[in-house]
Protein backbone atom coordinates (compact mmCIF):
# COMPACT_ATOMS: atom_id res chain seq x y z
CA UNK A 1 0.00 0.00 0.00
CA UNK A 2 1.26 3.41 -0.93
CA UNK A 3 0.81 6.09 1.73
CA UNK A 4 -0.23 8.73 -0.75
CA UNK A 5 -2.11 6.70 -3.27
CA UNK A 6 -3.97 4.45 -0.86
CA UNK A 7 -5.05 0.96 -1.74
CA UNK A 8 -7.59 -0.36 -4.19
CA UNK A 9 -9.80 -3.04 -2.74
CA UNK A 10 -12.33 -5.29 -4.42
CA UNK A 11 -15.32 -5.44 -2.11
CA UNK A 12 -17.38 -8.61 -1.72
CA UNK A 13 -19.94 -10.20 0.56
CA UNK A 14 -20.61 -13.62 2.05
CA UNK A 15 -23.75 -14.19 4.10
CA UNK A 16 -24.22 -10.43 4.13
CA UNK A 17 -20.84 -9.81 5.75
CA UNK A 18 -18.36 -7.54 3.98
CA UNK A 19 -14.89 -8.62 2.88
CA UNK A 20 -12.25 -7.06 0.67
CA UNK A 21 -9.17 -8.12 -1.25
CA UNK A 22 -6.38 -6.08 -2.76
CA UNK A 23 -7.10 -5.61 -6.44
CA UNK A 24 -3.46 -6.21 -7.32
CA UNK A 25 -3.83 -9.88 -6.41
CA UNK A 26 -7.01 -10.41 -8.43
CA UNK A 27 -6.69 -11.98 -11.86
CA UNK A 28 -10.33 -12.22 -12.81
CA UNK A 29 -13.85 -12.64 -11.50
CA UNK A 30 -15.93 -15.50 -12.88
CA UNK A 31 -19.55 -16.46 -12.73
CA UNK A 32 -19.73 -19.46 -10.43
CA UNK A 33 -19.60 -22.94 -11.88
CA UNK A 34 -19.97 -26.13 -9.90
CA UNK A 35 -16.43 -27.15 -8.89
CA UNK A 36 -15.40 -30.77 -9.38
CA UNK A 37 -15.31 -32.32 -5.92
CA UNK A 38 -12.35 -34.47 -5.05
CA UNK A 39 -11.94 -37.47 -2.80
CA UNK A 40 -11.22 -36.58 0.86
CA UNK A 41 -11.63 -32.94 -0.03
CA UNK A 42 -9.68 -30.64 2.27
CA UNK A 43 -11.74 -28.45 4.58
CA UNK A 44 -12.66 -25.11 2.97
CA UNK A 45 -12.00 -26.42 -0.54
CA UNK A 46 -15.14 -26.49 -2.67
CA UNK A 47 -13.44 -28.36 -5.51
CA UNK A 48 -11.50 -27.78 -8.69
CA UNK A 49 -12.33 -25.75 -11.77
CA UNK A 50 -10.87 -25.74 -15.23
CA UNK A 51 -10.12 -22.25 -16.53
CA UNK A 52 -9.04 -22.45 -20.12
CA UNK A 53 -7.08 -25.63 -19.41
CA UNK A 54 -5.68 -24.36 -16.13
CA UNK A 55 -6.76 -26.41 -13.10
CA UNK A 56 -7.22 -24.36 -9.95
CA UNK A 57 -8.65 -25.09 -6.52
CA UNK A 58 -11.66 -23.15 -5.29
CA UNK A 59 -11.79 -22.20 -1.63
CA UNK A 60 -15.00 -21.23 0.13
CA UNK A 61 -14.79 -17.84 1.82
CA UNK A 62 -17.79 -18.85 3.91
CA UNK A 63 -15.83 -21.82 5.29
CA UNK A 64 -12.73 -19.69 5.86
CA UNK A 65 -14.82 -17.15 7.78
CA UNK A 66 -16.35 -19.91 9.92
CA UNK A 67 -12.86 -21.15 10.79
CA UNK A 68 -11.63 -17.65 11.50
CA UNK A 69 -14.60 -17.01 13.77
CA UNK A 70 -14.08 -20.42 15.42
CA UNK A 71 -17.70 -21.14 14.67
CA UNK A 72 -16.95 -24.82 14.22
CA UNK A 73 -20.18 -25.27 12.32
CA UNK A 74 -20.67 -27.32 9.19
CA UNK A 75 -20.64 -24.90 6.29
CA UNK A 76 -22.55 -25.48 3.09
CA UNK A 77 -20.34 -25.76 0.03
CA UNK A 78 -23.33 -25.51 -2.28
CA UNK A 79 -22.80 -23.18 -5.22
CA UNK A 80 -25.56 -20.79 -6.21
CA UNK A 81 -25.70 -19.57 -9.81
CA UNK A 82 -25.48 -16.01 -8.51
CA UNK A 83 -22.20 -16.71 -6.69
CA UNK A 84 -18.88 -15.52 -8.03
CA UNK A 85 -15.39 -16.98 -8.08
CA UNK A 86 -12.56 -14.50 -7.61
CA UNK A 87 -9.35 -15.87 -9.09
CA UNK A 88 -6.33 -14.58 -7.18
CA UNK A 89 -2.63 -15.03 -7.60
CA UNK A 90 0.00 -15.55 -4.93
CA UNK A 91 3.33 -15.91 -6.68
CA UNK A 92 3.04 -18.81 -9.11
CA UNK A 93 0.00 -20.14 -7.30
CA UNK A 94 -3.60 -19.38 -8.28
CA UNK A 95 -6.66 -19.90 -6.14
CA UNK A 96 -10.36 -19.35 -6.73
CA UNK A 97 -12.35 -17.86 -3.87
CA UNK A 98 -16.07 -18.58 -3.82
CA UNK A 99 -18.16 -15.62 -2.62
CA UNK A 100 -21.84 -14.70 -2.65
CA UNK A 101 -21.49 -11.34 -4.28
CA UNK A 102 -18.82 -9.08 -5.75
CA UNK A 103 -19.39 -5.37 -5.42
CA UNK A 104 -17.12 -2.57 -6.63
CA UNK A 105 -13.47 -1.63 -6.49
CA UNK A 106 -12.92 1.12 -3.95
CA UNK A 107 -9.91 3.26 -3.22
CA UNK A 108 -9.13 3.60 0.47
CA UNK A 109 -6.66 5.94 2.14
CA UNK A 110 -5.22 5.29 5.57
CA UNK A 111 -7.61 7.57 7.41
CA UNK A 112 -10.58 6.00 5.66
CA UNK A 113 -9.42 2.52 6.62
CA UNK A 114 -8.85 3.64 10.17
CA UNK A 115 -12.36 5.10 10.32
CA UNK A 116 -13.71 1.84 8.87
CA UNK A 117 -11.83 -0.18 11.46
CA UNK A 118 -13.73 1.55 14.25
CA UNK A 119 -17.04 0.35 12.90
CA UNK A 120 -18.54 -2.90 14.19
CA UNK A 121 -19.44 -3.57 10.58
CA UNK A 122 -15.88 -3.16 9.34
CA UNK A 123 -14.90 -5.40 6.47
CA UNK A 124 -12.07 -7.91 6.76
CA UNK A 125 -9.22 -8.35 4.35
CA UNK A 126 -8.83 -11.59 2.43
CA UNK A 127 -5.26 -12.85 1.99
CA UNK A 128 -4.05 -16.02 0.28
CA UNK A 129 -1.18 -17.54 2.21
CA UNK A 130 0.24 -21.01 1.86
CA UNK A 131 -2.58 -22.15 -0.46
CA UNK A 132 -5.25 -21.21 2.05
CA UNK A 133 -7.46 -18.20 2.58
CA UNK A 134 -6.67 -16.10 5.62
CA UNK A 135 -8.74 -13.25 7.00
CA UNK A 136 -7.09 -10.16 8.43
CA UNK A 137 -8.90 -7.69 10.65
CA UNK A 138 -8.70 -4.17 9.33
CA UNK A 139 -6.69 -2.88 12.31
CA UNK A 140 -4.11 -5.62 11.85
CA UNK A 141 -4.02 -4.83 8.14
CA UNK A 142 -3.36 -1.15 8.81
CA UNK A 143 -0.71 -1.97 11.42
CA UNK A 144 0.90 -4.68 9.35
CA UNK A 145 1.26 -2.53 6.30
CA UNK A 146 2.01 0.66 8.24
CA UNK A 147 0.18 2.99 5.94
CA UNK B 1 2.20 -45.82 -7.28
CA UNK B 2 4.04 -43.79 -9.89
CA UNK B 3 1.91 -43.61 -12.98
CA UNK B 4 3.03 -46.03 -15.63
CA UNK B 5 4.56 -44.02 -18.41
CA UNK B 6 5.24 -45.67 -21.72
CA UNK B 7 8.03 -44.78 -24.09
CA UNK B 8 5.95 -42.00 -25.60
CA UNK B 9 5.52 -40.33 -22.19
CA UNK B 10 1.90 -41.34 -22.10
CA UNK B 11 -0.11 -42.72 -19.22
CA UNK B 12 -2.85 -45.28 -19.71
CA UNK B 13 -5.79 -45.05 -17.34
CA UNK B 14 -9.11 -46.77 -16.67
CA UNK B 15 -11.99 -44.30 -16.47
CA UNK B 16 -15.02 -44.92 -14.26
CA UNK B 17 -18.04 -43.13 -12.83
CA UNK B 18 -19.08 -42.83 -9.20
CA UNK B 19 -22.26 -40.78 -8.79
CA UNK B 20 -21.78 -37.53 -10.70
CA UNK B 21 -18.00 -37.87 -10.70
CA UNK B 22 -15.68 -39.28 -13.33
CA UNK B 23 -12.27 -40.42 -12.22
CA UNK B 24 -9.56 -42.78 -13.37
CA UNK B 25 -6.87 -45.14 -12.14
CA UNK B 26 -3.51 -45.98 -13.68
CA UNK B 27 -4.20 -49.01 -15.85
CA UNK B 28 -1.20 -50.83 -14.44
CA UNK B 29 -2.89 -50.87 -11.02
CA UNK B 30 -6.02 -52.54 -12.40
CA UNK B 31 -6.29 -56.32 -12.16
CA UNK B 32 -9.78 -56.96 -13.44
CA UNK B 33 -13.24 -55.47 -13.89
CA UNK B 34 -16.30 -57.42 -12.76
CA UNK B 35 -19.98 -56.86 -13.19
CA UNK B 36 -21.85 -56.78 -9.93
CA UNK B 37 -21.17 -59.82 -7.72
CA UNK B 38 -22.40 -60.97 -4.35
CA UNK B 39 -20.25 -60.26 -1.32
CA UNK B 40 -19.98 -61.36 2.28
CA UNK B 41 -19.69 -59.12 5.32
CA UNK B 42 -16.14 -58.23 6.31
CA UNK B 43 -14.62 -60.20 9.20
CA UNK B 44 -16.24 -58.98 12.41
CA UNK B 45 -13.08 -57.74 14.07
CA UNK B 46 -12.24 -55.57 11.10
CA UNK B 47 -15.60 -54.24 10.02
CA UNK B 48 -15.83 -51.51 12.67
CA UNK B 49 -12.51 -49.96 11.73
CA UNK B 50 -13.01 -49.91 7.99
CA UNK B 51 -15.51 -47.26 7.00
CA UNK B 52 -16.69 -47.66 3.45
CA UNK B 53 -15.88 -51.35 3.31
CA UNK B 54 -19.05 -53.10 2.17
CA UNK B 55 -17.74 -56.63 2.45
CA UNK B 56 -15.45 -59.20 0.94
CA UNK B 57 -15.56 -60.75 -2.51
CA UNK B 58 -13.83 -63.91 -3.63
CA UNK B 59 -11.46 -63.39 -6.54
CA UNK B 60 -10.02 -66.73 -7.61
CA UNK B 61 -9.92 -67.94 -4.01
CA UNK B 62 -8.55 -64.76 -2.53
CA UNK B 63 -10.59 -62.63 -0.16
CA UNK B 64 -10.67 -59.08 -1.45
CA UNK B 65 -12.29 -56.18 0.40
CA UNK B 66 -15.01 -54.33 -1.49
CA UNK B 67 -14.96 -50.59 -0.88
CA UNK B 68 -17.54 -47.90 -1.52
CA UNK B 69 -15.70 -44.61 -2.16
CA UNK B 70 -18.89 -42.54 -2.14
CA UNK B 71 -18.72 -41.36 1.48
CA UNK B 72 -15.25 -39.99 0.82
CA UNK B 73 -16.77 -37.97 -2.02
CA UNK B 74 -19.46 -36.57 0.28
CA UNK B 75 -22.02 -38.83 -1.35
CA UNK B 76 -24.36 -41.13 0.58
CA UNK B 77 -23.14 -44.73 0.66
CA UNK B 78 -25.16 -47.44 -1.01
CA UNK B 79 -25.15 -51.24 -1.38
CA UNK B 80 -24.02 -52.84 -4.62
CA UNK B 81 -26.73 -52.87 -7.28
CA UNK B 82 -26.99 -55.13 -10.30
CA UNK B 83 -25.81 -52.44 -12.70
CA UNK B 84 -22.67 -51.55 -10.74
CA UNK B 85 -19.21 -52.62 -11.82
CA UNK B 86 -16.32 -53.51 -9.55
CA UNK B 87 -12.68 -52.73 -10.22
CA UNK B 88 -10.20 -55.11 -8.63
CA UNK B 89 -6.90 -53.30 -8.23
CA UNK B 90 -3.55 -53.22 -6.49
CA UNK B 91 -3.20 -50.56 -3.82
CA UNK B 92 -0.17 -50.26 -1.60
CA UNK B 93 0.78 -53.91 -1.98
CA UNK B 94 -2.72 -55.20 -1.28
CA UNK B 95 -5.58 -56.28 -3.49
CA UNK B 96 -8.81 -54.33 -3.13
CA UNK B 97 -11.97 -53.80 -5.15
CA UNK B 98 -13.90 -50.57 -5.51
CA UNK B 99 -17.54 -50.19 -6.45
CA UNK B 100 -18.33 -47.95 -9.42
CA UNK B 101 -21.53 -47.04 -11.19
CA UNK B 102 -19.90 -47.74 -14.52
CA UNK B 103 -16.50 -48.47 -15.97
CA UNK B 104 -16.26 -46.32 -19.06
CA UNK B 105 -13.05 -47.59 -20.60
CA UNK B 106 -9.41 -46.82 -21.09
CA UNK B 107 -7.83 -43.57 -22.13
CA UNK B 108 -4.29 -42.43 -22.76
CA UNK B 109 -3.01 -39.09 -21.55
CA UNK B 110 0.30 -37.43 -22.33
CA UNK B 111 2.30 -37.06 -19.12
CA UNK B 112 2.41 -33.27 -19.58
CA UNK B 113 -1.39 -33.10 -19.20
CA UNK B 114 -1.30 -34.74 -15.77
CA UNK B 115 -1.34 -32.09 -13.07
CA UNK B 116 -0.31 -33.06 -9.50
CA UNK B 117 -2.86 -31.67 -7.06
CA UNK B 118 -0.22 -31.13 -4.37
CA UNK B 119 0.74 -28.02 -6.35
CA UNK B 120 -2.56 -26.33 -5.63
CA UNK B 121 -4.14 -27.97 -2.57
CA UNK B 122 -3.18 -27.52 1.07
CA UNK B 123 -2.00 -30.56 3.01
CA UNK B 124 -1.59 -34.04 1.61
CA UNK B 125 -2.83 -34.21 -1.96
CA UNK B 126 -1.47 -37.36 -3.57
CA UNK B 127 -3.78 -37.50 -6.57
CA UNK B 128 -3.61 -35.71 -9.91
CA UNK B 129 -6.01 -34.15 -12.36
CA UNK B 130 -6.33 -33.78 -16.10
CA UNK B 131 -8.03 -30.80 -17.72
CA UNK B 132 -10.59 -32.08 -20.22
CA UNK B 133 -12.60 -30.04 -22.68
CA UNK B 134 -15.73 -30.78 -20.65
CA UNK B 135 -14.29 -30.51 -17.15
CA UNK B 136 -11.71 -32.18 -14.94
CA UNK B 137 -10.72 -35.83 -14.60
CA UNK B 138 -9.24 -36.92 -11.27
CA UNK B 139 -6.42 -39.47 -11.58
CA UNK B 140 -6.00 -41.46 -8.38
CA UNK B 141 -2.64 -42.45 -7.01
CA UNK B 142 -3.66 -46.04 -6.28
CA UNK B 143 -1.04 -46.48 -3.55
CA UNK B 144 -2.30 -43.41 -1.69
CA UNK B 145 -5.99 -44.14 -2.03
CA UNK B 146 -6.13 -45.76 1.41
CA UNK B 147 -4.35 -45.03 4.69
CA UNK B 148 -1.58 -47.26 6.03
CA UNK B 149 -3.89 -48.71 8.71
CA UNK B 150 -6.56 -49.47 6.15
CA UNK B 151 -4.04 -51.15 3.84
CA UNK B 152 -2.84 -53.29 6.76
CA UNK B 153 -6.44 -54.39 7.38
CA UNK B 154 -6.87 -55.12 3.68
CA UNK B 155 -3.72 -57.23 3.79
CA UNK B 156 -5.19 -59.20 6.69
CA UNK B 157 -8.35 -59.79 4.67
CA UNK B 158 -6.33 -60.80 1.59
CA UNK B 159 -4.53 -63.42 3.68
CA UNK B 160 -7.58 -64.76 5.46
CA UNK B 161 -8.45 -67.20 2.67
CA UNK B 162 -11.75 -67.73 4.39
CA UNK B 163 -13.28 -69.28 1.31
CA UNK B 164 -10.64 -71.96 1.15
CA UNK B 165 -11.14 -72.87 4.80
CA UNK B 166 -14.85 -73.20 4.30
Amino acid sequence: MNENEGVQLLMMKVDGKPFAIEVDSVLEVLEAVQPEEILDQPAEIAGLINIRGDIIAVSSLRAAAARHDSAGETVSMAVDPADRIIVVREGEFKLGILVDHVETVQLYHEEQLFAQSLSPLAFRLVKVTGRTVELVDLRDYITGYHI
Amino acid sequence: MPNAINSDNQVQVLVFKVGPHQACLPLEAVIQVFDSVSYEPPPGSLSDNLPGVLGVINVRGQDVPLVDLRPRWNLPGKPVSLTDQLIVMRAGGTTVSIMTDQVIGTRTYPQRKIFPLRRILPGEAPHAAVAETDGIMILFDSDSLFSGDTLAAFETINRSRRHERE
